[in-house]
């Protein structure tokens, strides 16, 4: 509903942008030289990066723990539910979209600036996750001590970075390292590194990936901090420092008919000290699990 | 079903049908055909008896596997449509070395289906080179542009 308060530090969006503009560029370019000439070929003649792409509409049931504190305390924080998913992806030439349903995905957008036979240098124009409210950016200020409450609990998390990712395929392994800016308001720099490796049983498809995301201590604030001027009795004030997140994640795919998938994953994320002593926080892990079925279009 | 066709022809045809001696003349050629084919269409099964068209039949023919490029596994059941008076062998693509051979009694196998493009079954007699009937069964993928495309991460 509200986004977190900036007293202190607050920078303007195009300084950001500039910013992760800036990282993306120097990331991007000492990538280039260790990468080798544009090349779409791989060595076993395949086409890495064709022009295409996918779109794939499923429904799911998902469980799971809720590691942010409700608004009424007697909520149950286990979670059960169904939903429809959607998961897509476009590539033309060296520009990409995709929004994948992996834990890891997100939304990202950009441009595929080198490749070589194992790698892959992408330049981030947006790379967005989180969630937004739909109302007013200024709402009235909270005034009881529900509505701080509510205002806390309900504040955007939305970033969009700039940044750099590259990317390394090795048969059925994929190695990646990413890192942004966010450029929406200046929220700080985030970054991930994960390996993702797939085995073929049957018709059956596993994949395994393990990573650990990195929170710069104004990004990890602007998600997890409470300002001051914020705070509540129940929600007390908080300023969070960097973090580094381990994550797996397990799954399972089989194919039903030609356009339909089944899918199942397991997700799991440790919550280092900077984020689960956060007030707003209830736990130092999260488990989720979903399944479902999925049309392929 | 003929007839009422006829009657909506327009033209010289409906003209003469609609006179009593056409007609007549007409409705008797079209009963001779319409027991004539129906002679014809009993006579067919005569005809599929022989070896010249006997039929082999792959169930299911086609194998889902989830990207492109991935093998695919499936139980085929092959079934040929007539039986066979010598014993017969199956044979799977160019193999030389036939997957299993019948008595062409038989009718009907199960094989296991492990490719990634293809497989063209042959039904031979045995120790000869002569294909008696064949079938194809085919691998599908549900990700058609393969798994590296589009986002390294949708590994599946």
């Amino acid at each position: 509903m509200y986004k977190k308060s900036k007293p202190t530090q607050k920078k303007t969006p195009g300084m950001s942008a500039l910013l992760a503009l800036t990282l993306g560029f120097v990331l991007c370019s000492g990538a280039v030289a260790a990468a080798n000439t544009v090349n779409d070929i791989n060595a076993d003649g395949s086409v890495r990066n064709a022009n295409g792409g996918f779109f794939e509409l499923g429904v799911n049931i998902h469980g799971g723990t809720q590691i942010r504190h409700r608004l009424d305390p007697e909520e149950p924080y286990d979670k059960l539910g169904i939903e429809l998913d959607l998961s897509a992806g476009y590539r033309y030439g060296r520009l990409f979209v995709e929004a994948t349903r992996s834990s890891f995905g997100g939304v990202n957008a950009g441009i595929t600036i080198a490749q070589s036979e194992h790698w892959d240098v992408d330049f981030l124009l947006a790379s967005i996750d989180g969630t937004v409210s739909s109302e007013s950016d200024e709402p009235p200020p909270p005034v009881t001590e529900r509505e701080r409450n509510r205002a806390l609990i309900d504040r955007d998390t939305l970033y969009i970075a700039a940044g750099a990712r590259i990317t390394g395929y090795f048969d059925d392994n994929i190695i990646q390292l990413s890192i942004g800016s966010d450029w929406y308001e200046g929220n700080g720099i985030l970054g991930s590194l994960r390996v993702g490796r797939q085995w073929q049983f049957g018709n059956w498809n596993t994949q395994a990936i393990a990573g650990v995301a990195y929170h710069s201590p104004e990004f990890n604030d602007y998600r997890f901090g409470i300002d001051a001027n914020e705070a509540s009795e129940r929600f007390p004030a908080y300023r969070a420092g960097n973090a580094w997140l381990p994550k797996v994640e397990f799954g399972l795919s089989v194919p039903v008919k030609e356009n339909w998938v089944y899918t199942s994953r397991l997700r799991y994320i440790l919550l280092p000290d900077s984020v689960a002593d956060s007030p707003l926080i209830n736990r130092d892990d999260s488990l989720s699990v979903s399944t479902g079925i999925y049309y392929v279009f | 079903m003929f007839s009422s066709r006829l009657w909506n022809m327009p033209g010289p045809l409906q003209t003469v049908v609609q006179h009593g001696v056409g007609r007549m003349l007409l409705l008797a050629v079209l009963r001779i055909s319409t027991v004539g084919m129906f002679i014809i269409c009993v006579g067919l099964p005569t005809q599929a008896t022989s070896q010249n068209d006997l039929m082999l039949i792959a169930t299911p023919d086609s194998c889902v596997a989830l990207h492109r490029g991935q093998q695919c596994f499936l139980s085929v059941q092959l079934s040929w449509t007539e039986p066979v008076d010598s014993e017969v062998c199956l044979f799977a693509g160019d193999d030389e070395r036939p997957l299993l051979c019948v008595s062409g009694n038989t009718q009907g196998v199960s094989v296991e289906y492990a490719s990634s493009s293809s497989t063209r079954y042959s039904l031979k007699v045995k120790d000869t080179t002569h294909v008696l009937a064949a079938a194809m069964v085919r691998t599908a993928w549900v990700y058609r542009s393969g798994r590296r495309s589009s986002s390294g991460w949708r590994l599946f």
